[in-house]
C-alpha cells in the first residue's frame, strides 16, 4: 500500500519534517489492530511555487536522507522493523515513465514566472473574462508575484495550482495509484498556498472519473478517484513578528487576518470540500506562537520553528492508516461528477495535559504507542554516536568492524545531517516559550554526561521520572552492553568490509539495543496503555 | 477552535469531533476585529462566497458580524441599489459574462494561460454550489465610465462590488442621491424607503418564480432578519413587505423591466418617471412657472446653505450645501443636466442655475438708459449713474416667467409684494467699479419659495470666448461694454393693430467677427416681418426690422457663431392703449420734386400742421447724456448715435418749427448695396425719408438718395416709391395715435397730376390702399373705397381756394407748377376742364449737372450763399448735393430750401434766399420771362381753340410757382400775364385791367394737399371733389391740346395718337408753331420793355435773342431729342393711342436749357 501525501504549502512540509523524523526514529503506521502495515511506503509529493521555502528545501533534504538511509539499512523493503523503516518514494520511482526528475518536490514553472495577472495573461483575454478576472480578484492579487507564494490568497492560489493538475506529475500520480492506496493531504487554511490546494487537488481526484488529460492514460481514473482520502487542515498556530496586526511593515499577509480567513475556509470546506474527504483533521493553537517570520518564505522562514501542531499534524498519517478499508468508502448516489465520501469522519488532536511543556506523558496513549519507544530510542541513539561512539569502537559491538569503517559509519554525512536535523527539530518544538504549547520530550544532554538517566527529563515542569517507570539508571556502560548484546544476538558479519552490510547491520544492532534498554529499564506501561 | 488542548475529561489524541460547520464557525472568536482585504477561500470564487457567507453572518448575528461582512453586504446592497436606481439598467454600462461562450473563449487553445485558468474556472463552477454549474449562468458586470468593473450580478447575493472597494468608497457615482457608492456600511432598513420595498417585492416575485434559488438562501435569511429590523424602524414600509405577495405582474406595473437576470430571474429598476415624479412632488427646488409643466430644479451655490435643510430630492433627502454644490466649470459640458449635483440621480427634467438664467456676460450700455421708456434692472449704484446695463436674462428663464416678473409698469415690486425678482447693483471700490452683482429671485417649491441666483460680472476687456469662464464653485461673469442703440417706432402698444420698425445701431467692436442680433419676443419668438443689416461698415452698423405685432422684450444676443450672451431690452409699455375717436384725413400731395402731408381734423373741420414727437424713443438718453461727463470717445458715439437716427430712420419730431418737417424733398435714401432685385423694400427698414436732407449730414457715404420716384418708369425705382408712400402712411398713423386718432376712422385723398397715366395713377392707388389697409386697418381688412380717394393735383387748389373763401371769377385758370408738370384746371363757371403737360420748373432747375450750370456756380459759389452754408451747415450736409456731378436739379431745390432752412433762421432772408438771387439776378430773368410765357402762349391757344371766354383769375400753386417771383412782383406778373394774353390772342382778349393773379407764396406746395382736403357731403355726387375722384371723369374733362391744326384750323386742334410722333410733317407744323411763339417772344421784348419793366440786363435780352432766332433752324432735332426721351415701349406697342403730352414744349425746354448751359454765359464771365 502507498500512502501519496501531499504536502502543499510550507505548513506541508513542516507537517512532513515531523513524519519523516518519526519514520526516521523507526515509528510504524499501524493497523486498526495495532500490526504493523505491511508493503507501506510514502510518496510525498510537495506542492510549492515557494521554491525557496526554507522548509521545503530542509524537508527535501531531509527526504533525500531518509531515502539514502532507508536503501542503506532495509534495501527495497518497502516497510521494515528499525530506524527509517517505512519505504520513502519519489513518483518517478513509482512511475519512471512518466516522471522525469527523481523529485519529492513539484516545480511550477509557470508559476514561478510572474505575477498572477500574467500567470493567467488578462491582458489578451476578452473584455468580459478580463472584466470576470477583475470582479474575482482584487488588483493587489492580480500584481501578486507567485514565485514567492500567493500572499494568504488562496485564491489565486487555486488558479495557480491547477498547474500541477495538468502536468505530467499528476497524471504520473494518477497512473500510480492502485486500489489500496490511500491519498492524504496536508495543507494550511490561514494562509495561501495549502488553502488553494487542499480544495483544487482534492476535488480533481474526485472527478478523475471524467478527467480527461489526453494522455491515455485511463487506467487509474476510477480507483483514484474512489481513493480514501485523508486530509489534515491546519488551523493557525503561529503569530507574525514585527507585524502589528498588519498595519505596518509592507508585508502582505497579517496575522491579525487568520482568525477571519480560518473562518472563511472552514466555511467554505464545509459547504464545497468536506463531502469529498474521508477522515478530515482539524488542527490548531489557540494559545498561538509568536514570533514566525512572516510567510512568504525566504531567508525570513528560516527561523521559523518546529511547532507541536507540526508533530500532532504528522501522527494524523498514522490514524488515518490506521483506519479500516471499510471505515474510508465512496460513493456516487447522485450519480454527479464526483465521488464523495462515506460517512465522512473528523478528528482533532488533543493533550493529555495543558502544562506549557509537553512531555511524553502530554501526549495520548494513542500517540505514545506509535512514537514513544521510537523517539525514546532514537535520541538515546543521537547522543551515543554524538558523544560516545568514537570511544567505543573497540567494543564488542564495534569490533567486528574495520576501524576505518565503523568511524565513517558514525560520522558519514546521511546520518550526520539527519541527526542535526533531527536535533534542531526536538529543540525547535520546545523553544515557544512559557506562553505557548512547547513540545519538550528530551533533556539537555553533553558529551561529558554518561549517564542516560536523565535523557528524557530535561525540563522542571516535566516530571515524568515516574512516568516512564526508570529504573534505577542508565549509564553508558549500560548502553554499550545492550549493544553488544543486540550484536551477538545478530551475530558476526559475512563481509565485514562492505559497508553496506555495515551499516545495515549496526542499525539493527542499535535499534534492537535501544528497544532492549527502554524495555529493561523504562516502565512505559501507563503511557501507552 | 477546540483542537490541540488538554481535554481534561476527554480523549486526548487523534479523536473524533464534530465537522466544523456554520454554528462552530460562528462561535470561533476572533480577537483582531479588522477588515481584511484578503480573502481565504480557495477558490476563484471566494468574493461569491463571501458575499454569500456575510449575508450569512449578518442574518444571525449583525452585531457580532467581522467589519468585512458587514462592509461586503452593505457594498453588494450598493450595488443593488445602483442597479435599482439605474431606470431599466439605462444608466449603467453593463457588460454581459455568459459563462460558456467566456469559458469556450478561455479554452479554445490560443492561449496555455488562458487554458490553465478557464480549466480551474471550469473545476470550479462544477463542484462548488455558488449558483454557477448551470450551463447558462450569466453574470452582469457593471462598469464605470473608464470601463473597470464596480460589481456585478451574483448568484449567491443579487449583486457585489467589485474587489478594489472592500476598503474604500467610490465617491463620483452616487446612490439615494448623494450618498457616495460604497461608502457604508448601511444595512437594508437604513435605505431608501422605496428601495427597502423593491428589495422584498423582488425577493417576493423571484419566490414565485419557481427557480432553484439554493445559493440565495443566505441573502434571503438575511431579508429575513432585516424585515424584523424594519418593523421596529419602519413600521409603514413593514407592514407593506410583510407577507408580501408579488408577481410579474406587479412588478411590471410598478417597475422597469431590464435585460439583467440572476438565477436565471428577471431584474427590475425603478421607472425613471417614479423618479422624476418624486422630485417633482417633493422638491423644494422645483421650479414654479404657470407656463409650462416642465419642472427642472434651480440650484445654486451662493448662499447655499441658505437651503440647508431643504427637501432636496425627496423629503428624507436633504439639501446639503457642502454635499450638493454645483461644479460651474463642468456644467458646460453636460448640456442635458440631468445629473443633479452631489447626487448619482438623473432627473429628465435637468436642473438650472445661474448660467442658465443669467448671461455670462453683462451688457453694459456706455450711455445713459432712456429709464423713462426702458426697464433699467432696478439698478443700485453708489457711483454716479452714467452707464446702464441690459439686463443678462437668458430665453431659458422666459420658458418658465413671463417678462412682467422681472419689470411691473405699475412699479410694485411683485405681485406678492415681495422683494424684486431682478435687481443689478453697482459695487465699487476706491471711487471705481469693482464688479456688477446681478440677483435674480426664482419661485420654487409652488410658489412657497424663492432661490436667489446671484452671478457677479467684473469690468475689463471683453473677449467673447472667455467672456463666459466660470469658477469652479461660483458662475462668474464679464461685463462688456456694447455701445448699442435700440430706437424704437412706434413706442405705442395698441390692443390689436401694431407695427414696428425698430433701428440697432451697432458700434460695438466688431473687429472680431462678433455680431449682435437683435430677437422680439411676444408670445415666445416673433419672427421679424422683415429684417435688414444696412450699413455694415467696419466701424458701426444699422439692423433694421420690422414687426407686425405686439411684443414685451427684445432679446440681443452676441455671438461670433460659437458662443453666445443673451440680454434683454425691456421696454416699460404702459399696457395696452386705446385709441382715441378723432377722425382724421389726410392727403398726400407726392409730388415730383416735394412731397406734403396735410391732415384736417374731421371732427371739427380744423386744419393741423402735421406734427409728431412722442413715437420715436431711444434707449440712448440724449439728454442725460449732453448732461454727464463723458470721454472723447464716447462722445463721438453718441453724436453717431444721433445722426444715424436720422440719417437711416426717423428724427425725434417732425413738426413746423423743427428740423425736420414738411413739405420734404420727395427722395428716398437707401444704402449703396442694397440689392433691389428680389427685395421688397420696406419703409424704415431698407429705404427711408431723409428728413435732414439738405439740412444735416444725411450719410452719403453709406447712402444714396434716389430721387425721381414719382415718375420711376424702372422697377428698382418704382419699388423705391413704394416704399417712399409706406412711410408717408406710417407716420399719417402715428400722428392719428398721437393726437387721439381713431385709425379705422381715417381717411387719405392722395393727388396725381393729370399727364400721369391712368395705369400709373392705378398702380399708385392701389399702394395707397395697401399700406392704408396694414397700417389703418389691419392688414387682413378690405379697405373701403371712401377710405383712400384720389384727387386731381390740378383741381386741389382750386378747392383750396374755395375752401379759404375766396371768390373765383366765373373763368378761372389754376395752374400748378410743379417740378416735372403744370397741371392746369379751366374752371369756366360750374364747368370744370383740365389740362396737364410736362413743362415745368424743372425744365430751368434741372438742367445738366451742377458743375455745367453756371446759374448754380454764380447764386452758390460765387454769392453768399456758399459762405452761410459753410457757417450754419455740416458739409455733409450739402458738399454732395452741390458737387459738380450732381444733378442740377437737387442742387436747386436745396438751394431753394436755404430759405426756410431752421439752421439759417437767424440769418436775413436777403442773404439765403435763392429766390432773390434770382430775382436780381438780370442777366437771366428774360430765361424766366420765356419760360412764362411760353405756357401764356400755350394756355392763350388753347382757350382760344376750344372757345373759352377770356380769363379773370390766374391761381398759381406748385413749388415751381416760385419762378413768378422771380419774375417780379404780383403787379408785374399781373401786368405781363395780361400783356401776353393780349398779345398771343392777337386781340381776341381784350382787359380793361390787369388779370387778377393768385399765388399761395408762403405755402406754394401745401395748397395742393390742402386743397385735397376739400371736404364734401359723403353724399354729393354732383361736388367736383367728388365727381372728379373718378379718373374717367377726369379723363373726359382734360383737354389733350396738340397745337395741331388739320389744314382747316377752323376745323380745330387735332388730338394725337402715339403714332403721330414720327410723322415728320406733324412735328414740322407745330414747331412751326414754336417758331411763331418765339418770333412773337422777341417782339415783347422791346414791346414790353422787359429791360425797364422787368429789369432785364441787355446783354441777357441779347443773348437769348439770339439763340431763338439761331436756334429756329434746329426746332425739329429738339423735338425729336425730347420724344426720344418717352416711353417708346409704349409709343410703339400703341401707336392708336392718344398722346397726352404737348409736343409744344418739346423744342422750348430744350431752348430753356441751352440758356441755363454755359454757352449762354461763354462771354459773360463775370456772370
Amino acid at each position: 500500500m502507498r500512502l501519496f501525501v501531499f504536502a502543499i504549502g510550507g505548513t506541508g512540509s513542516r507537517v512532513l519534517t515531523s513524519l519523516i523524523m518519526m519514520l526516521a526514529a523507526g515509528a510504524r503506521p499501524k493497523d486498526n489492530n495495532g500490526r504493523s502495515i505491511n508493503n507501506l511506503s510514502i510518496v510525498p509529493i510537495i506542492i510549492d511555487p515557494h521554491e525557496t521555502n526554507d522548509a521545503l528545501t530542509k524537508v527535501e533534504e531531509l527526504l533525500r536522507r531518509y531515502r539514502t538511509m532507508h536503501r542503506r539499512i532495509h534495501g527495497d523493503n518497502p516497510n521494515n522493523e528499525g530506524y527509517f523503516g517505512v519505504k520513502i518514494e519519489t513518483l518517478q520511482e513509482v512511475e519512471p515513465q512518466r516522471v522525469n526528475n527523481d523529485t519529492f518536490f513539484f516545480k511550477m514553472t509557470k508559476v514561478s514566472e510572474s505575477a498572477f495577472s500574467k500567470f493567467i495573461d488578462i491582458e489578451t483575454m476578452e473584455l468580459t473574462n478580463k472584466l470576470f478576472a477583475k470582479m474575482l480578484f482584487s488588483q493587489d492579487e492580480l500584481n501578486t508575484k507567485m514565485e514567492e507564494g500567493f500572499y494568504g490568497s488562496p485564491n489565486i492560489g487555486c488558479i495557480a495550482l491547477n498547474e500541477f493538475r495538468k502536468s505530467p506529475d499528476f497524471n504520473a500520480f494518477r497512473a500510480a495509484y492502485s486500489e489500496g492506496d490511500r491519498i492524504f493531504f496536508i495543507g494550511s487554511i490561514f494562509g495561501g498556498t495549502g488553502a488553494s490546494g487542499l480544495p483544487l487537488f482534492i476535488s480533481s481526484i474526485r472527478e478523475l472519473v471524467n478527467l480527461d488529460n489526453g494522455d491515455g492514460a485511463a487506467d487509474g481514473r476510477v480507483n483514484c478517484a474512489e481513493a480514501p482520502i485523508g486530509a489534515l487542515i491546519v488551523m493557525p498556530y503561529f503569530s507574525i513578528a514585527n507585524n502589528n496586526g498588519g498595519a505596518a511593515g509592507g508585508t502582505q499577509i497579517r496575522d491579525s487576518e487568520f482568525i477571519v480567513k480560518t473562518k472563511s475556509a472552514l466555511r467554505y470546506y464545509h459547504s464545497n470540500l468536506n463531502r469529498y474527504i474521508n477522515r478530515t483533521y482539524y488542527i490548531s493553537d489557540p494559545k498561538g506562537t509568536a514570533g514566525f517570520t512572516y510567510d512568504p518564505g525566504g531567508e525570513g522562514q528560516r527561523e521559523n520553528k518546529a511547532h507541536i501542531v507540526e508533530f500532532a499534524g504528522a501522527l494524523a498519517m498514522f490514524d488515518f492508516l490506521a483506519i479500516n478499508d471499510d471505515g474510508l468508502n465512496v460513493n456516487n448516489p447522485d450519480g454527479g461528477e464526483r465521488i464523495t465520501a462515506v460517512a465522512p469522519l473528523y478528528k482533532s488532536y488533543g493533550l493529555n495535559t495543558d502544562d506549557a511543556y509537553i512531555h511524553f506523558a502530554g501526549l495520548s496513549r494513542q500517540t505514545n504507542r506509535v512514537i514513544l519507544n521510537a523517539m525514546m530510542g532514537f535520541y538515546m541513539l543521537r547522543q551515543f554516536m554524538k558523544n560516545h561512539m568514537g570511544d567505543m569502537l573497540t567494543k564488542p559491538f564495534a569490533n567486528q568492524y574495520d576501524k576505518n569503517l565503523t568511524e565513517a559509519l558514525y560520522r558519514e554525512d546521511e546520518i550526520t545531517g539527519i541527526f542535526n536535523m533531527f536535533d534542531e527539530w526536538i529543540s525547535q518544538m520546545k523553544a515557544h516559550g512559557n506562553g505557548a504549547n512547547n513540545l519538550q520530550l528530551y533533556g539537555d544532554y553533553s558529551a561529558q554526561d554518561k549517564d542516560f538517566s536523565n535523557l528524557f527529563f530535561g525540563s522542571p515542569e516535566t516530571k515524568t521520572s515516574r512516568l516512564l517507570g526508570l529504573k534505577g539508571s542508565v549509564k553508558i556502560n549500560d548502553v554499550v552492553k545492550a549493544l553488544n548484546e543486540a550484536a551477538e544476538i545478530i551475530g558476526n558479519m559475512d563481509s565485514p568490509n562492505n559497508g553496506e552490510v555495515a551499516y545495515a547491520r549496526w542499525y539493527n544492532v542499535a535499534y534492537r539495543a535501544m528497544n532492549n534498554i527502554i524495555d529493561n529499564k523504562f516502565d512505559i506501561t501507563t503511557l501507552i496503555q | 477552535m477546540t483542537t490541540l488542548e488538554y481535554r481534561e475529561n476527554g480523549n486526548p489524541g487523534w479523536t473524533a469531533c464534530n465537522e466544523y460547520t456554520e454554528q462552530q464557525i460562528n462561535a470561533i472568536l476572533n480577537p483582531n476585529k479588522v477588515d481584511s482585504t484578503k480573502i481565504s477561500v480557495p477558490s476563484p470564487f471566494a468574493r461569491f462566497d463571501l458575499v454569500q457567507k456575510a449575508f450569512s453572518c449578518l442574518a444571525g448575528n449583525a452585531n457580532g458580524s467581522e467589519p468585512d461582512d458587514i462592509k461586503r453586504v452593505s457594498n453588494a446592497l450598493d450595488m443593488y441599489e445602483l442597479f435599482y436606481e439605474s431606470a431599466g439598467g439605462g444608466n449603467l454600462n453593463i457588460v454581459e459574462w455568459q459563462k460558456n461562450v467566456a469559458i469556450g473563449e478561455l479554452l479554445d487553445g490560443k492561449s496555455l494561460q488562458h487554458e490553465l485558468y478557464g480549466d480551474a474556472l471550469n473545476l470550479y463552477m462544477g463542484f462548488e454550489n455558488y449558483g454557477f454549474r448551470g450551463d447558462n449562468v450569466v453574470i452582469h458586470i457593471i462598469t464605470d465610465e473608464n470601463g473597470d468593473p464596480i460589481g456585478c450580478t451574483s448568484p449567491t447575493s443579487m449583486f457585489l462590488s467589485a474587489p478594489e472597494y472592500d476598503c474604500k468608497p467610490l465617491d463620483r457615482i452616487r446612490i439615494e442621491g448623494d450618498k457616495p457608492l460604497f461608502g457604508g456600511p448601511r444595512m437594508l432598513w437604513e435605505r431608501d424607503n422605496d428601495f427597502i420595498l423593491y428589495v422584498y417585492r423582488q425577493e417576493a416575485y423571484m419566490r414565485g418564480c419557481g427557480i432553484q434559488m439554493e445559493t440565495l438562501q443566505s441573502f434571503f435569511t438575511y431579508l429575513a432578519s432585516q424585515r424584523e429590523v424594519i418593523k421596529t424602524k419602519k413600521l409603514d414600509i413593514y407592514r407593506i413587505i410583510n407577507n408580501l405577495v408579488y408577481g410579474e405582474n406587479e412588478m411590471e406595473a410598478d417597475y422597469e423591466r431590464t435585460d439583467c437576470y440572476v438565477l436565471g430571474c428577471g431584474l427590475f429598476t425603478r421607472r425613471r418617471q417614479n423618479v422624476a415624479d418624486r422630485i417633482r412632488n417633493t422638491s423644494d427646488f422645483t421650479i414654479h412657472s404657470d407656463k409650462t409643466n416642465s419642472r427642472p430644479l434651480v440650484l445654486t451655490n451662493s448662499s447655499a446653505a441658505t437651503y440647508n435643510g431643504w427637501n432636496y430630492l425627496s423629503e428624507t433627502i436633504r439639501f446639503d450645501s457642502n454635499e450638493h454644490k454645483i461644479n460651474y466649470q463642468q456644467i458646460r459640458l453636460d448640456e442635458t443636466r440631468h445629473k443633479l449635483p452631489g447626487t448619482n440621480v438623473d432627473y429628465d427634467e435637468g436642473w438650472l442655475c445661474e448660467c442658465d438664467f443669467l448671461s455670462d456676460v453683462l451688457v453694459q450700455l456706455p450711455y445713459p438708459l432712456d429709464c423713462t421708456h426702458f426697464f433699467n434692472g432696478n439698478m443700485d449704484t453708489p457711483i454716479r449713474q452714467t452707464k446702464y446695463y441690459l439686463p443678462p436674462i437668458r430665453s431659458k428663464y422666459f420658458e418658465f416667467f413671463n417678462v412682467d416678473t422681472l419689470y411691473d409698469s405699475q412699479n410694485r415690486n411683485d405681485r406678492n409684494g415681495n422683494a424684486k425678482k431682478l435687481e443689478i447693483k453697482e459695487v465699487e471700490k476706491n471711487g471705481k467699479l469693482e464688479k456688477v452683482v446681478v440677483s435674480l429671485l426664482i419661485p420654487v417649491s409652488q410658489g412657497r419659495r424663492m432661490v436667489k441666483l446671484v452671478r457677479e460680472y467684473l469690468p475689463g476687456e471683453f473677449e467673447l470666448n472667455t467672456a463666459g469662464s466660470l469658477r469652479n464653485d461660483s458662475a462668474v461673469g464679464h461685463i462688456a461694454k456694447c455701445p448699442i442703440v435700440v430706437n424704437i417706432f412706434p413706442f405705442v402698444r395698441l390692443e390689436t393693430n401694431n407695427y414696428y420698425k425698430i433701428q440697432m445701431i451697432d458700434l460695438f467692436n466688431n473687429g472680431k467677427g462678433v455680431i449682435v442680433t437683435m430677437h422680439a419676443v411676444g408670445n415666445g419668438e416673433i419672427e421679424w416681418q422683415s429684417e435688414y443689416n444696412r450699413s455694415a461698415k467696419n466701424t458701426y452698423k444699422t439692423y433694421y426690422y420690422a414687426l407686425n405685432e405686439a411684443f414685451d422684450y427684445l432679446r440681443l444676443k452676441i455671438t461670433n457663431g460659437q458662443v453666445c450672451h443673451e440680454s434683454i431690452l425691456i421696454p416699460k409699455w404702459e399696457g395696452a392703449v386705446d385709441q382715441g375717436n378723432i377722425r382724421y384725413k389726410f392727403a398726400f400731395d407726392f409730388g415730383t420734386t416735394n412731397t406734403h402731408i396735410a391732415v384736417r381734423n374731421m371732427d371739427n373741420g380744423e386744419f393741423m400742421d402735421f406734427a409728431i414727437g412722442r413715437s420715436m424713443v431711444s434707449t440712448f438718453n440724449q439728454n442725460q447724456a449732453r448732461r454727464n461727463v463723458y470721454n472723447q470717445e464716447e462722445q463721438k458715439n453718441f453724436d453717431f448715435f444721433e445722426i444715424l437716427q436720422k440719417q437711416e430712420f426717423v428724427p425725434n419730431e417732425i413738426a413746423n418749427g423743427a428740423i425736420c418737417k414738411f413739405p420734404i424733398r420727395t427722395v428716398a435714401m437707401r444704402n449703396r448695396n442694397l440689392e433691389i432685385d428680389g427685395t421688397v423694400p420696406e419703409a424704415l427698414v431698407h429705404v427711408n425719408i431723409p428728413f435732414i436732407y439738405g439740412i444735416e449730414d444725411y450719410g452719403t457715404q453709406e447712402n444714396f438718395l434716389v430721387p425721381n420716384l414719382k415718375w420711376a418708369r424702372e422697377d428698382a425705382a418704382n419699388k423705391l416709391s413704394s416704399a417712399f408712400i409706406e412711410e408717408l402712411v406710417v407716420l399719417a398713423r402715428i400722428f392719428a395715435l398721437e393726437h387721439d386718432g381713431n385709425l379705422a376712422a381715417c381717411s387719405f385723398v392722395w393727388t396725381y397730376p393729370l399727364s400721369m397715366v391712368s395705369g400709373v395713377v392705378n398702380r399708385f392707388n392701389e399702394k395707397w390702399q395697401r399700406y392704408f389697409g396694414k397700417y389703418f386697418l389691419g392688414k387682413e381688412r378690405a379697405v373701403p373705397n371712401n377710405c383712400v380717394k384720389k384727387m386731381s393735383e390740378s383741381i386741389a387748389p382750386v378747392f383750396y381756394y374755395m375752401d379759404d373763401g375766396e371768390t373765383l371769377e366765373n373763368m378761372t385758370l389754376s395752374i400748378d407748377i410743379g417740378g416735372g408738370t403744370c397741371d392746369v384746371v379751366i374752371k369756366n363757371g360750374d364747368k370744370i376742364s383740365f389740362t396737364s403737360f410736362q413743362f415745368a420748373a424743372d425744365v430751368i432747375f434741372g438742367a445738366g449737372k451742377v458743375g455745367n450750370n453756371p446759374m448754380i456756380k454764380k447764386h452758390y459759389h460765387s454769392g453768399d450763399l456758399k459762405g452761410i452754408c459753410e457757417k450754419k451747415m455740416p458739409e455733409e450736409a450739402y458738399n454732395s448735393i452741390l458737387a459738380d456731378d450732381s444733378d442740377s436739379s437737387e442742387a436747386n431745390s436745396f438751394l431753394f430750401g436755404l430759405e426756410s432752412n431752421p439752421r439759417l433762421a437767424n440769418e436775413p432772408l436777403e442773404r439765403k434766399s435763392y429766390n432773390a438771387k434770382l430775382n436780381g439776378d438780370n442777366y437771366r430773368k428774360v430765361i424766366f420771362l420765356y419760360f412764362y410765357a411760353s405756357i401764356i402762349y400755350y394756355l392763350t391757344k388753347l382757350l382760344q381753340d376750344y372757345r373759352y371766354p377770356q380769363p379773370c383769375t390766374f391761381m398759381f400753386s406748385g413749388t415751381g410757382s416760385k419762378i413768378l417771383s422771380i419774375i417780379g412782383n404780383n403787379d408785374n406778373i399781373r401786368k405781363y400775364t395780361t400783356d401776353l394774353l393780349n398779345l398771343f390772342s392777337e386781340g381776341e382778349f381784350k382787359y380793361t385791367r390787369n388779370i387778377d393773379i393768385l399765388i399761395e407764396s408762403e405755402e406754394p406746395k401745401q395748397i395742393t394737399a390742402k386743397g385735397a382736403l376739400h371736404e364734401v357731403a359723403a353724399d354729393d355726387k354732383q361736388d367736383p371733389a367728388t365727381f372728379f375722384a373718378d379718373p374717367d371723369n377726369v379723363e373726359r374733362a382734360t383737354i389733350h391740346y396738340s397745337l395741331y391744326y388739320n389744314e382747316d384750323k377752323d376745323g380745330g386742334p387735332i388730338p394725337l395718337n402715339n403714332k403721330d410722333l414720327k410723322n415728320d410733317d406733324l412735328l414740322k407744323n407745330v414747331c412751326e408753331k414754336v417758331k411763331a411763339f418765339n418770333e412773337v417772344f422777341l417782339n415783347c421784348i422791346n414791346n414790353l420793355s422787359f429791360e425797364d419793366k422787368y429789369l432785364c440786363d441787355k446783354k441777357g435780352i441779347s443773348k437769348m435773342s439770339e439763340i431763338l432766332r439761331a436756334e429756329n433752324d434746329r426746332l425739329l432735332d429738339y423735338m425729336k431729342t425730347e420724344i426720344e426721351k418717352e416711353d417708346r415701349v409704349i409709343i410703339q406697342t400703341d401707336p392708336q393711342s392718344m398722346f397726352k403730352g404737348a409736343l409744344f414744349f418739346y423744342p422750348i425746354k430744350q431752348l430753356i436749357q441751352r440758356t441755363i448751359m454755359p454757352n449762354f454765359n461763354e462771354d459773360l464771365a463775370e456772370n
